[in-house]
């Protein structure tokens, strides 16, 4: 008995060593190949856009370098800076008009049976019509002006946000509920200190799974009839068959819309969830 | 010692005896439903009256009944149909083949992440101006801008469906060395059903842009090009009755096909 | 000071529907004074609804009860529960600020001498996340008595915590309570320990009726250690004994 525990205690250690190398080159060797794949999808993207070049004439579908070229110009002449900008700043308006409206709405929903039945309809509709819809109703009402834009982004959020924030308050913890209330906390407080730190990261998931389709909306409404911004730019280039600045304004305007989800908004979220043991809020 | 301050409650017995009968029904679920639709018809009449342009909802029943009366309605929405359906019925079919690649195979990931993600990002309007200029008119254009909005929303939802497949199940199968086929067919696609509807019923609702947008830029019929129709003369009371018919279109169909489906894919999950 | 009275106290669950139970039975008795009063009895006697039934969180089916208090102010009520309840997203001192009336400077020393009873003085800026499980419940205790509330309820709150911890707690409690003497109802399914901390138990039987009011004469501070307190926790556990066989002879009550 003794024999095997001494065994076992001096077991040659060099194979660990051995084994741990060769398990390290394998990992290495998998990333490498995962890497490889994904530039191969990129280098795919690529060639097929260059058939189609070939295929629909340079005139129809420009060749990538062309919009490349297209692109670089733009920056340097100080334009996109401005028209980003421009759209960026009506997106998040939006976003505050579709939390301002859609916060509150979601809150009676959460909390009493009556608004929920009241608001349910409304709320699911609102969220099945196309953006199209959206961004031509908000020209209707606010004519060739910035406000068009702003109101298209908070139609399009305001369903999305609404349905978050009653899942949210659906969702509070109610144990939390019956302390504050065994110890004679008032409504008000109860409201301040409960029920509105528990929908702040619902909040957050909302504008966060609604980005993406709210600057598509923005840039939309700006197509059809804004002023500034990178819609209009596209609108105006699509009218002189520049398809080449067509696609260059879109292809800036997708990779910083991108930075901007990835940087701005999870900094945000990350700040505002400090407390939370995981420090990552819930995938919702 | 002198004064005594008391909390005393009521029993249960005591609250439910002093509610009244009729202030039960005024606020029931039927009741909000209704107040609801009236506050949205009241909403309506004043946002027309305060804003000029905006067409009330009697303009819009008069336009509505006009296009019925002008045969315009079944021939747009049944072009329009037909470019929508076949544009979805693509994207799931080549929604669901690339999904299920990418959720079974580490590199097939790899490889369309990148198009997947350029694909989710591209605005519909771009989609739509091109395929305009590379087709033409008539069906081709919104078919194909239908089938590119849509396409990669049916494969990330599909994918994860797949990914999330047990992975004691799947570990299982390879240990048997159960061939690939069988593996999708037994395995895999029942139990994504239930994620394939999901990301239909997304395509569905990205799809009816798709397809409005093209139609809008394009020239051949359908209720895009109808309801541009009527945007283009000002007239936005046309264009608004189109977007009740619309709309009403899709609520109905979401309610009484997509929910059903979803809820019946979802069976073998919720039994 | 207050005095809690309660009066043929009686509570159904799902009154009027075919799965109606009545959890709590005629039920009397009265507490006043600085004085340290258990609840007792077997799991689904009722005793975690009485406890809510006087901290107002639900409603009684018939009965009366009064919570009186005699310096003319409404009573306050201090309440422990099994998991801490702490808000997540504020930190220790705000937590315990939280359950104040008022956030004067009095009342802020008040609330650190508390937490320094417990010994947690020097978490006051840190997160509920970032304590563990008995560190959490230290404060949930803390923020109760800091509010010297006229009645403190506790129900079970150390049953959620490992042996160790809980004994730690049980001590931590009685020091608590010298040093503030506050009217105490604490529930609890374990005997032994109330026997330990009481000075007064309560026994509910199954069907929810009072079956025994045992007074506890026993000098404190009480420790585990000390045999007098394991001869009366040993007699108390017998008595529990017997009438777990005699409501099992007896017919099941409605």
């Amino acid at each position: 008995m003794t024999d095997q525990l001494v065994g076992a205690a001096t077991a040659p250690r060099p194979d660990r060593d051995q084994d741990e190398r060769a398990a390290r080159r394998t990992a290495k060797m998998r990333r490498y190949r995962r890497l490889g794949v994904l530039t191969a999808g990129w280098i795919a993207m690529v060639l097929v856009w260059e058939l189609g070049s070939w295929w629909f004439g340079s005139r129809l579908l420009p060749r990538p370098h062309e919009v490349l070229l297209e692109a670089v110009e733009i920056i340097e002449s100080g334009n996109f800076v401005t028209d980003f900008t421009a759209s960026v700043l009506k997106t998040f308006a939006g976003f505050a008009v579709a939390a301002g409206v859609g916060a509150p709405v979601g809150y009676l929903m959460g909390r009493f049976r009556y608004w929920q039945a009241f608001f349910h309809d409304g709320v699911t509709i609102a969220g099945t019509i196309p953006a199209i819809v959206y961004a031509v109703m908000s020209l209707i009402v606010f004519g060739l002006s910035n406000l068009g834009p702003i109101l298209a982004v908070a139609l399009v959020s305001a369903p999305y946000v609404a349905l978050n924030v009653a899942e949210g308050i659906r969702g509070v913890d109610k144990q939390l509920i019956t302390m504050s209330e065994a110890f004679g906390r008032s409504p008000a407080q109860i409201r301040r200190e409960v029920l509105i730190p528990t929908i702040i990261p619902f909040v957050f998931a909302a504008i966060r799974m609604c980005f993406a389709v709210a600057w598509k909306v923005e840039a939309l409404t700006e197509v059809f009839g804004g002023r500034n911004g990178v819609g209009f730019q596209i609108r105006t280039e699509y009218q002189l068959y520049d398809i080449a600045g067509v696609l260059a304004w879109m292809f800036l305007f997708i990779a910083f819309m991108l930075v901007i989800e990835r940087l701005v908004l999870a900094k945000a979220e990350a700040r505002l969830l400090a407390w939370r043991p995981e420090e990552r809020s819930a995938a919702l | 010692m002198s004064t005594m301050t008391e909390n005393r409650r009521r029993s249960t017995t005591e609250i439910e005896e002093s509610t009244s009968a009729w202030r039960k029904r005024l606020t029931s679920d039927g009741a909000a439903r209704v107040a609801a639709l009236l506050s949205f018809f009241v909403l309506w009449l004043v946002v027309s009256a305060v804003f000029g342009r905006v067409p009330g909802p009697v303009e819009v029943v008069v336009r509505l009944v006009e296009e019925f009366a002008r045969g315009e309605v079944f021939g747009n929405f049944a072009s329009t149909l037909y470019r929508f359906g076949v544009g979805v019925a693509l994207a799931t079919v080549v929604g669901i083949a690339v999904g299920v690649m990418m959720g079974l195979s580490q590199l097939s990931r790899a490889f369309f992440e990148s198009p997947v993600l350029v694909g989710l990002s591209i605005p519909a309007i771009i989609w739509s101006f091109l395929t305009v200029m590379w087709f033409g008119f008539g069906d081709m254009s919104p078919i194909v801008t239908t089938f590119l909005t849509a396409v990669p929303f049916v494969i990330i939802n599909v994918a994860q469906g797949v990914r999330g497949v047990s992975r004691d199940l799947r570990d299982m199968s390879s240990t048997y060395n159960v061939p690939l086929s069988r593996r999708v067919r037994d395995l895999v696609l029942p139990a994504v059903t239930g994620y394939v509807a999901a990301g239909v019923r997304f395509a569905v609702i990205i799809g009816w842009n798709g397809v409005l947008l093209a139609e809008w830029f394009g020239g051949s019929g359908g209720v895009g090009y109808r309801a541009r129709f009527w945007y283009d003369a000002n007239r936005y009371g046309g264009f608004a009755a189109w977007v009740v018919l619309f709309v009403g279109f899709i609520v109905l169909l979401d309610r009484f096909v997509l929910d059903r489906a979803i809820r019946r894919a979802f069976r073998w999950r919720d039994a | 000071m207050a005095v809690l009275t309660v009066n043929h106290l009686a509570k159904t669950f799902n009154i009027g529907t075919p799965r109606a139970s009545r959890v709590l039975d005629d039920i009397s008795f009265e507490v006043r004074g600085q004085t340290f009063v258990s609840i007792v009895g077997p799991s689904g006697c009722g005793k975690s609804t009485l406890l809510n039934i006087i901290s107002g969180v639900e409603e009684h089916t018939s009965g009366d009860i009064r919570l009186t208090s005699d310096d003319g102010k409404p009573a306050r009520m201090g309440y422990v529960f099994q998991d801490p309840r702490l808000l997540p997203w504020r930190s220790v001192m705000r937590n315990m600020m939280y359950v104040q009336d008022d956030q004067s400077e009095t009342t802020v020393a008040r609330a650190k001498r508390y937490l320094d009873m417990v010994g947690l003085s020097k978490n006051a800026d840190f997160y509920p996340g970032q304590l563990s499980g008995g560190m959490q419940q230290r404060v949930g205790i803390a923020r109760a008595f800091a509010v010297e509330p006229d009645l403190l309820l506790m129900d079970e709150p150390f049953s959620h915590l490992d042996a160790i911890t809980a004994r730690g707690l049980r001590a931590q409690l009685q020091d608590i309570w010298a040093q503030s003497k506050k009217t105490v109802v604490f529930v609890t399914h374990d005997v032994v320990e109330a026997v330990e901390l009481s000075d007064r138990i309560i026994v509910l039987q199954p069907g929810g009726r009072i079956y025994e009011d045992i007074t506890i004469d026993l000098p404190r501070p009480r420790r585990q250690s000390d045999p007098t307190v394991a001869t009366l926790q040993a007699e108390v556990l017998a008595r529990l004994e017997q009438m777990k066989e005699m409501s099992q002879l007896a017919e099941p009550v409605a």
